[in-house]
């Protein structure tokens, strides 16, 4: 995370023309965001959506690292998210310092739809704190759309196991759609408001069945 | 100039010719003897297409001689062809300039034989290849360690070069006998060496930057020239000095070398100023550790001044000085190459020059006239004796220094020639305007003028300089006493017409229009302001006019006190940082106080903006799909 007061843009050196000095400058703030999680859980496709608003079924196979940069423009501010994303094949577990050191915040991703995937976050979270302790965690789980359709058994019993992964975590827990975009944008919001303190009023979701944003009881 | 004395650290290591050759001694006596002698030298140290052809034929006895000598008496090593080594070690700067001179062999020269020797002597192929290379070791030779260390590196070398040119030869070190250095045992006539060089061609001049791998040196291939047997013959008698030591030209080039290494005493300039206290470098550095450092590193400067300083005079090394020492020969040119640059940094070598060109000597001064005059802190220097020298030395000065040489002006004769373009004289407090308006009249092509601490300096001398000299660069007026003397009249007109871009008027009166003045006229040209102690300035000039001079990269307003709004410099730090081409801005401990203040302010209302962005962004509505509504 950074703030800088870049540039005077193209204000032009040329001629005796004075340049102005107190042009006011644009601030940029810059946040770097890891995503780590199995394989073929849509951590690629949340980037891809966040980014560019797209959507695509295929999948395509994450070979090492993904690197995707979403810039927010708001008055005089830039607010920049680089995004990072892990393959989710045990082979490139090599490059998850690459991922995970100075990242403001770490989103541990699992699909809703599948149960293993949720448990081997435990490992991830293992090794991701090894290189960065102050990132702030996410638990997020993906494929809403697909794990509304599911029995409500299943449902509560992995609603029940991740809110006590993300607690155990100190974690926010967000279940996303990236395909419906049911809080996509949200997780980011939440990714600034914890990193820079700032209040939020978006409303938590916490009952099974709905699509669960809980930011504020454990983190 | 006689009086400087050998320097340890520096001269011309004789002691390479002092290695071997078995403790031959060369006896030069009449006709016969000599050849004989010469050709036993030479053979041993070379095979013979190096000694005198004529006097293997015309001498029967010769050929028989050098054999026998090479066969018991040297090794297989003492095959190989002349070489010649001169150090030159300059310890101060840790480099060494090594000339190897060394020699292809011929093919069959390594058998040895008197036979071969002679037939190859004769024969119209024998024209002897010499290779002058320049080696500059990056690291000096320790003196101590010469015997065994410094044979070892060049040696590898050796080989090299000589495998570069195809034939197996190692080096032989030559001894010459010290009394054969002595001048009056060298060839002092320089007519054969001249005669000689109409048959010597520079095959090329080149500068082999590359670095043999493995060894620490940089080649300089200098020269590669042919000597025609016949040359040699007139060389052949003369055996105490390596050829192409006797060369003009080339020892010219050596000498230039070592001269290189000279320093003229000047003012070292000074990267940021000094603190003025630890609460100062506080504010400068920002962190206690640095500033404290920077604090000490102050105050152990004050208390060593004296020290360092005499240690300094002794690192001044003049390695030209034993290069007179040598022969006729060594001494012209060296005093040639001396006569260019003239420096002098305490009384006695000044006063020494006075008495030994300026009243003694009635010719005009050398062949060649200095480029440089340089007296460093000679307070005594009087006006008379630079009247004296002015007449010798005037005329093709370039560059001109009286630092802090309080009694002395320069005079009319120092400043003639059209090509002075340095002139500093800080410290020399009677250069009135008179003198300056003498300079303008003389040297109207000056870029370079440093008149610090000339306190009678005003106006009137910068209107004339003004007008005269639009070529000016650099000037400096800085002054601690009569700063009234120089205000907005004199820097209007050098503003205007002039093509100044670095300005020194620290403690002048000069009040917002002048400043203005250089902001309109010079504007983007200006590079670096010292407005130290101007204390009639305010917040009018230097922080409205900073747009103007984007190119400025020195700011000094130490002692500005009614400088106090901060903002636009701070900017203009930041609009430099941001073009990569950061500012200094120096002031003293006030200055860097408000700027730490107003610094601290602008973040504080970055951060504000920032926040409330961000909020802002926080609170606006996405597009996510919203859960509620889809529920419904």
């Amino acid at each position: 995370m950074s703030t800088s007061q870049p540039s005077h843009g193209s204000t032009g050196a040329s001629g005796s023309e004075p340049i102005d000095l107190a042009v006011p400058q644009k601030n940029s703030v810059s946040l770097k965001v890891g995503m780590i999680g199995d394989a073929q859980i849509g951590k690629t496709s949340l980037m891809v959506r966040y980014v560019e608003g797209s959507f695509d079924e295929d999948y395509i196979q994450t070979l090492g690292v993904n690197f995707m940069e979403k810039s927010v423009n708001i008055r005089n501010t830039e607010i920049k998210f680089s995004i990072w994303d892990l393959g989710g094949q045990r082979e490139f577990v090599n490059m998850l310092p690459l991922v995970s050191n100075d990242a403001v915040a770490i989103l541990f991703m699992f699909d809703l739809t599948r149960k293993s995937t949720l448990n081997s976050i435990k490992e991830w979270y293992r090794q991701a704190r090894g290189f960065n302790k102050t990132a702030i965690p996410f638990l997020v789980g993906t494929k809403f759309d697909a794990f509304a359709e599911m029995p409500d058994a299943d449902q509560e019993e992995i609603s029940r196991q991740a809110k006590k992964f993300a607690k155990a975590m100190k974690a926010s827990l967000v279940f996303c759609s990236t395909k419906e975009m049911i809080n996509v944008q949200k997780i980011f919001k939440i990714v600034l408001s914890k990193a820079f303190q700032l209040k939020l009023n978006m409303n938590e979701y916490t009952e099974t069945g709905e699509p669960l944003l809980i930011y504020q009881q454990w983190s | 100039m006689k009086q400087y004395i050998r320097s340890a650290d520096e001269e011309v290591q004789w002691s390479r010719f002092e290695q071997s050759l078995n403790g031959q001694r060369l006896v030069s006596g009449s006709s016969t003897t000599s050849t004989v002698s010469t050709a036993t030298y030479l053979s041993d140290l070379d095979s013979s297409p190096d000694s005198d052809p004529s006097a293997f034929s015309s001498t029967p006895t010769s050929p028989s001689s050098p054999s026998p000598n090479r066969d018991k008496g040297q090794s297989s090593s003492q095959n190989s062809q002349e070489f010649l080594r001169l150090s030159v070690h300059n310890a101060r700067r840790n480099t060494s300039l090594e000339v190897v001179t060394g020699q292809v062999d011929e093919p069959g020269s390594g058998s040895g034989s008197s036979s071969t020797s002679s037939t190859s002597s004769g024969s119209p192929s024998s024209r002897i290849r010499r290779r002058l290379s320049l080696r500059v070791p990056f690291l000096g030779f320790n003196r101590d360690a010469k015997s065994a260390s410094q044979s070892e590196v060049p040696k590898q070398n050796h080989t090299q070069l000589n495998s570069n040119n195809g034939s197996p030869t190692s080096p032989t070190r030559i001894q010459v006998p010290k009394r054969l250095l002595e001048p009056s045992l060298l060839p002092l006539d320089e007519s054969p060496i001249s005669s000689r060089l109409t048959s010597l061609s520079l095959v090329d001049v080149e500068l082999d930057e590359t670095r043999t791998t493995g060894s620490p040196y940089k080649r300089i291939n200098l020269s590669e020239y042919s000597l025609s047997s016949s040359s040699i013959s007139s060389q052949a008698s003369i055996p105490s000095c390596h050829r192409a030591l006797l060369i003009p030209e080339i020892l010219e080039i050596i000498i230039r070398y070592v001269d290189e290494s000279n320093v003229i005493p000047h003012e070292i300039a000074q990267r940021r100023r000094k603190p003025l206290s630890l609460k100062h470098a506080m504010l400068i550095y920002g962190n206690a550790e640095s500033a404290r450092a920077a604090w000490s590193k102050v105050q152990r400067e004050e208390t060593t001044k004296q020290v360092r300083l005499g240690q300094l005079d002794e690192s001044f090394f003049n390695g030209l000085y034993s290069c007179l020492l040598v022969s006729r020969l060594w001494h012209a040119i060296s005093m040639e190459i001396l006569h260019e640059k003239l420096h002098f940094k305490n009384e006695t070598s000044w006063q020494k020059f006075v008495t030994s060109n300026g009243i003694a000597n009635e010719n005009k001064f050398s062949s060649r006239l200095p480029s440089v005059l340089v007296l460093h802190k000679i307070a005594e220097a009087k006006q008379i004796e630079v009247d004296l020298i002015g007449k010798k030395v005037g005329g093709k000065l370039k560059w001109l220094e009286f630092y802090t040489c309080p009694l002395i002006v320069p005079t009319r004769e120092l400043l003639e020639g059209n090509s002075l373009t340095k002139i500093v004289l800080p410290g020399c407090s009677r250069v009135n305007d008179g003198v300056v308006a003498l300079i303008a009249k003389m040297c109207p092509q000056v870029e370079h003028l440093d008149l610090r601490a000339c306190d009678y300096v005003s106006d009137r001398g910068l209107k004339v300089l003004a007008k005269r000299c639009p070529g000016i660069k650099l000037l400096n007026v800085g002054r601690t006493q009569r700063g009234e003397l120089i205000t907005y009249r004199g820097i209007k007109h050098i503003a205007r017409r002039t093509c100044v871009d670095t300005l020194g008027l620290a403690g002048c009166h000069i009040n917002d229009r002048a400043i203005w003045e250089l902001a309109i006229h010079r504007g983007p040209a200006i590079q670096r302001l010292s407005l130290n102690n101007c204390q009639f300035l305010t917040n009018n000039s230097i922080p409205r006019i900073l747009g103007y001079t984007r190119n400025l990269c020195v700011l000094e307003l130490r002692g500005c006190f009614q400088i106090s709004d901060m903002r636009p410099i701070i900017q203009f730090k930041r609009y430099r940082e941001m073009r990569g081409h950061p500012a200094l801005i120096e002031g003293c401990e006030l200055f860097e106080l408000r700027m730490r203040e107003a610094q601290w302010q602008m973040e504080v209302e970055t951060s504000r903006q920032v926040i409330r962005d961000c909020l802002e962004w926080l609170y606006s509505e996405d597009s996510d799909v919203n859960y509620e509504k889809l529920r419904d």
